[in-house]
C-alpha cells in the first residue's frame, strides 16, 4: 500500500512547465537600445595598428570619417598599403618631390581620393566651391615633427589643409 | 469570513530575477561603451598656400613657437590699432615681459625645467593675452623638427583650454565678466621659420 502512494506521488510531482519570458523580454529590449545608441554616438570604425601609440590627450573631439594616414616610426601607409618607408626620423630624398617638402607617392594616394571626392559632386558644383578636405593621421607619438611636417605638407598642396590627429584619451 | 480574508491576504513576493538580467546587461553594455570611444580627436588647420595679403589692416597675430621640449617664445603682433580690453593695463603687461621686436611686434622666451613646467608657462602668458583679446580664437603653433609628436599634441591642447578646474576671469567687450577655459581654439600649425603652409 505504502509502496503504491510513493509511486503515485513520484507522477504527481511532473507537472508541465511553463517558460517565462518576461526576464528574456527586458534583457533583448535592453540590447536593442544600447546597440541603436552605440551605433548612432559612432559609426566611424578606428582601427589603430598594433605598432602605432597613439599619443594621450584630453582633448574630447569626436572622430569624423575622413581620408586617413598612418605614421609609425618606420613608414607611412593608408589602412591597405604602405606609401614609403623611413628610418631614424629621416625621410630618403627619392621619395621627395622637387619642392623638397612634398612626399610623392603620398601626394598621389591622396590626389586620387580628393579625385574620388570631387567626382561624387561633378554636376552639383566645381570644386573650388567644395570645403578643405579633411585628414585624419594617425601618427605614432614617438614621431618627430620632422617627419610630420612632411605628411602634413603634402595634404596641404593635395587639397587636404583640415587636419585630425586622433588621440587617446587621458 | 474572516479566515477568507485571512487566506486572501498573502505575502508579497519580489521577483527580482529580471532586474538582475536587465542591470547585468547595461552594465556590459556601458563598459562597451565606455571602451569604445576611447579616442579622441585634435583638429588643425595649415597656413594656407598664396602670397601675402595686400592689406595693411593691423590683425591680431599670435604665435606659440615651440623650438624644443623645454625651450618656447610667445609671439605678439603689433597691436596698437586692435580694440582689447584695458588697454593701457596690457601695455605696461607687454613692456614689463615682452621684447620688442620692431615691426613684427613683442616676444617672450620662456623656459622649463620639466616639459610640464613649460606648457603651465606657456599657459599662464596665453590666459593674460586672451583676457585682453577675449574675441580673438586665433593661435599659431610653429613647431621645432626635434619635438615629438606626443609633445605637440600636449602643446596644441594647452593652446586651446585650460585644466579642468582652471577657470579664470574673462570681461569681453561689451562688459560681461564671466569665468571660462577656453583659450585660442583655432591652432594652425607651422614649421619654426615659414611664413606659409608647411
Amino acid at each position: 500500500m505504502l509502496f503504491n502512494k510513493k509511486k503515485k506521488s513520484k507522477k504527481g510531482n511532473l507537472k508541465l512547465q511553463e517558460i517565462n519570458i518576461t526576464p528574456l523580454m527586458d534583457v533583448l529590449t535592453v540590447l536593442l537600445f544600447f546597440l541603436i545608441k552605440m551605433f548612432t554616438v559612432n559609426s566611424m570604425n578606428l582601427n589603430v595598428p598594433n605598432d602605432v601609440k597613439l599619443p594621450k590627450s584630453l582633448s574630447q573631439g569626436t572622430p569624423e570619417e575622413t581620408v586617413t594616414i598612418v605614421i609609425s616610426e618606420n613608414d607611412i601607409r593608408t589602412g591597405e598599403e604602405v606609401l614609403l618607408k623611413y628610418t631614424k626620423n629621416t625621410i630618403g630624398q627619392n621619395e621627395i618631390g622637387a619642392d623638397g617638402r612634398t612626399l610623392k607617392k603620398v601626394a598621389g594616394y591622396l590626389k586620387k581620393q580628393m579625385e574620388k571626392r570631387n567626382k561624387i559632386y561633378e554636376g552639383n558644383t566645381v570644386p573650388s566651391n567644395l570645403p578643405t578636405g579633411k585628414i585624419m593621421i594617425y601618427a605614432d607619438k614617438e614621431v618627430s615633427f620632422k617627419v610630420l611636417k612632411y605628411l602634413l605638407h603634402t595634404a596641404t598642396v593635395t587639397g587636404y589643409a583640415d587636419y585630425q590627429f586622433l588621440t587617446t584619451k587621458g | 469570513m474572516r479566515n477568507k480574508k485571512r487566506v486572501l491576504i498573502e505575502q508579497g513576493e519580489v521577483n527580482v530575477v529580471s532586474l538582475m538580467d536587465v542591470l547585468t546587461t547595461m552594465l556590459f553594455f556601458l563598459i562597451l561603451m565606455a571602451s569604445s570611444t576611447n579616442f579622441a580627436t585634435l583638429n588643425s588647420e595649415s597656413t594656407l598656400i598664396g602670397k601675402d595679403s595686400d592689406d595693411k589692416k593691423q590683425r591680431f597675430d599670435l604665435v606659440v613657437s615651440y623650438k624644443s621640449s623645454r625651450r618656447a617664445s610667445i609671439i605678439l603682433g603689433q597691436f596698437n590699432e586692435l580694440r582689447l580690453i584695458d588697454k593701457s593695463d596690457f601695455k605696461r603687461y607687454v613692456r614689463r615681459k615682452f621684447r620688442s621686436k620692431g615691426s613684427i611686434g613683442y616676444e617672450r622666451k620662456l623656459y622649463g625645467k620639466t616639459i610640464e613646467e613649460l606648457r603651465d608657462k606657456v599657459e599662464r602668458e596665453l590666459k593674460r593675452i586672451k583676457q585682453a583679446f577675449p574675441h580673438e580664437v586665433k593661435v599659431t603653433l610653429a613647431v621645432g623638427n626635434n619635438v615629438k609628436y606626443q609633445q605637440m599634441i600636449h602643446m596644441m591642447h594647452q593652446l586651446m583650454i585650460t585644466g579642468e578646474d582652471e577657470f579664470f576671469k574673462s570681461t569681453n567687450l561689451i562688459g560681461q565678466t564671466r569665468l571660462i577655459r577656453t583659450l585660442f581654439p583655432t591652432v594652425t600649425l607651422q614649421e619654426i621659420g615659414e611664413k606659409s603652409a608647411i
